[in-house]
């Protein structure tokens, strides 16, 4: 366990450098990011002004705002790039090298790209932070949410890896993911909660957002941040809910590596 | 009046030439295509879910809002689909030492830079996107356009154009003097996806911005606001507007030239 964390550890290093060098691309991350926060706030503003009711879908204006920028924030945790890393070991072929380090071949693409979840959240989270709470005097969540919320956001990042991590996979089967990451992303934006909160899904999409997983990687712990949950059982059972999600998962992803490594190894790779 | 036309004639030749690499490489093409259908579509889902909400929103209703979504895009894939590679301007050929290239040709410069990437597939897929949920939603308003009407949103949609062009080309210049604009590029063209709601909901100072400044409301909302509801207060400033802009950008550009050339690069 030590010994895959100190190898781990120095994945996280090699990506460390690389990551800082982009900074042309945290800075336009943060301006495209407070654009897209500032068109959604200004778009419910004036929902809820034309609207009888103070409350939609059981939100109000204040956590309508809060649940935009907690749900920009919570999507930059979980753009680790891993499809890329991933695809582009198969394509160039590193992944013969790959495998044969003495550290599971998942493990070192999480650690790997973990300093871009960080640097995400220093470089482009912070900025926003700074630029719409301070001057803007957004209504803040409770603070006695932030641990529950930490936990939560943690089991999203695992979800989210191991579902690029799949996508990644896919490059054994195909010449190009570009197709297929196109069409993840339109169905993650949607049906995590990103474009707009999920209680406002009803039929057929409610049904459909119950039951996909990525309800998990934003709605859920927004959520909890905004303490939006009827009691301690409903917030254990929205954990359990992630956790179990996470397992299945990761599962899937290691089945699916183990098929994809066969295939390597019957072409001779 | 022969070097217009000479270009002209180069247009005509390397779009074909475009056209016919777009089909070589279909995937791309369609995969670009298909990539802004179905941008678009999560965005009118989440629309059509927050007018279940509430009928009007600011004097719009849902099948306006879809329009105006679906128009905002048609001048920008327009411009999308021809001046691709002033991205490659701001991002890399000064800072690479690939923009002499473009002088040495007996070819307008900018006409050249251009036109490597003429038929850019993703803005074909902008396009035909755009011009889709437009038409999706006329014929939900049963929207009844007279052909002067029609001429008019042609030469709106033009005019959209030309002023995308003009911003993109005012920040691409700038590399000129900073090597790379692309952050700046970036992050003032972003500022165009305010436009794909109406202008009603923003605060006055970003309509200023956007108006007057920034001019991207020529691109969308003057125009839709014409032909959905005949208001005339700005519309007969888009042509100006796209004019005046092109005109400085152009000057920018030549400027920018000027000071690259005399670099001795």
């Amino acid at each position: 366990m030590i010994g895959t964390l100190r190898r781990g550890w120095a994945f996280f290093q090699a990506n460390l450098q690389t990551v800082a060098t982009y900074r042309m691309n945290f800075l336009m991350m943060a301006a495209a990011g407070l654009i897209a926060i500032a068109i959604q706030v200004s778009l419910w503003r004036a929902v809820f002004a034309g609207s009888p009711s103070p409350v939609l879908a059981g939100f109000t204006l204040d956590e309508m705002t809060t649940y935009i920028l907690t749900a920009s924030l919570i999507a930059l945790l979980l753009n680790h790039r891993v499809e890329h890393e991933v695809a582009a070991d198969i394509m160039r072929g590193d992944i013969v090298t790959a495998m044969v380090r003495p550290i599971d071949y998942q493990v070192q693409k999480f650690f790997f790209g973990l300093p871009l979840v960080l640097a995400n959240l220093a470089f482009v989270g912070v900025p926003i932070i700074a630029l719409t709470v301070l001057p803007f005097d957004m209504p803040l969540p409770p603070a006695r949410n932030v641990p529950l919320f930490l936990v939560s956001v943690s089991l999203s990042i695992g979800i989210a890896f191991a579902i690029d991590f799949m996508i990644g996979c896919a490059a054994f089967w195909t010449a190009s993911i570009w197709g297929l990451q196109v069409c993840k992303s339109a169905i993650v934006f949607l049906f995590s909660g990103q474009a707009i909160p999920l209680s406002f899904f009803d039929g057929l999409l409610g049904a459909l957002a119950q039951a996909l997983p990525f309800r998990s990687l934003v709605y859920i712990p927004a959520c909890i941040l905004l303490g939006k949950y009827g009691g301690a059982a409903d917030v254990t059972w929205l954990l359990a809910q992630q956790c179990a999600w996470l397992l299945v998962l990761l599962l899937l992803s290691r089945v699916l590596w183990r098929a994809a490594a066969m295939r390597l190894e019957v072409q001779g790779g | 009046m022969h070097e217009a036309l000479r270009h002209l004639g180069l247009t005509w030749f390397l779009g074909a030439v475009y056209l016919r690499r777009l089909m070589e490489y279909r995937a791309d093409f369609l995969i670009g295509t298909v990539s802004f259908f179905v941008a678009v579509s999560v965005q009118a889902l989440t629309i059509s879910m927050v007018f279940r909400q509430v009928p009007v929103v600011q004097g719009w209703r849902y099948e306006e809002v879809l329009f105006l979504l679906g128009f905002s895009l048609i001048p920008r894939g327009l411009d999308h689909l021809f001046t691709d590679n002033l991205w490659e301007l701001g991002r890399k050929f000064v800072q690479r030492g690939e923009f002499f290239k473009y002088l040495i040709r007996p070819v307008d410069p900018l006409f050249y830079l251009i036109s490597e990437r003429f038929f850019y597939p993703e803005g074909l897929g902008q396009l035909l996107a755009g011009i889709s949920i437009t038409g999706y939603a006329a014929m939900m308003l049963d929207l009844h356009l007279s052909v002067p009407k029609l001429a008019a949103a042609a030469g709106l949609v033009i005019c959209g154009a030309m002023i995308y062009m003009a911003i993109k080309l005012v920040f691409a210049s700038l590399a000129f003097w900073t090597v790379v604009s692309l952050p700046a590029m970036a992050a003032v063209y972003e500022l165009s996806s305010f436009v794909k709601y109406p202008l009603d909901i923003y605060s006055g100072a970003v309509r200023l911005l956007l108006t007057w400044v920034i001019p991207f409301a020529f691109t969308a909302y003057v125009p839709v606001t014409y032909l959905l509801f005949d208001r005339t207060d700005l519309i007969f400033w888009t042509p100006l507007v796209a004019v005046i802009s092109l005109a400085i950008a152009l000057t920018i550009w030549r400027k920018g030239l000027a000071v690259y050339e005399a670099t001795g690069s």
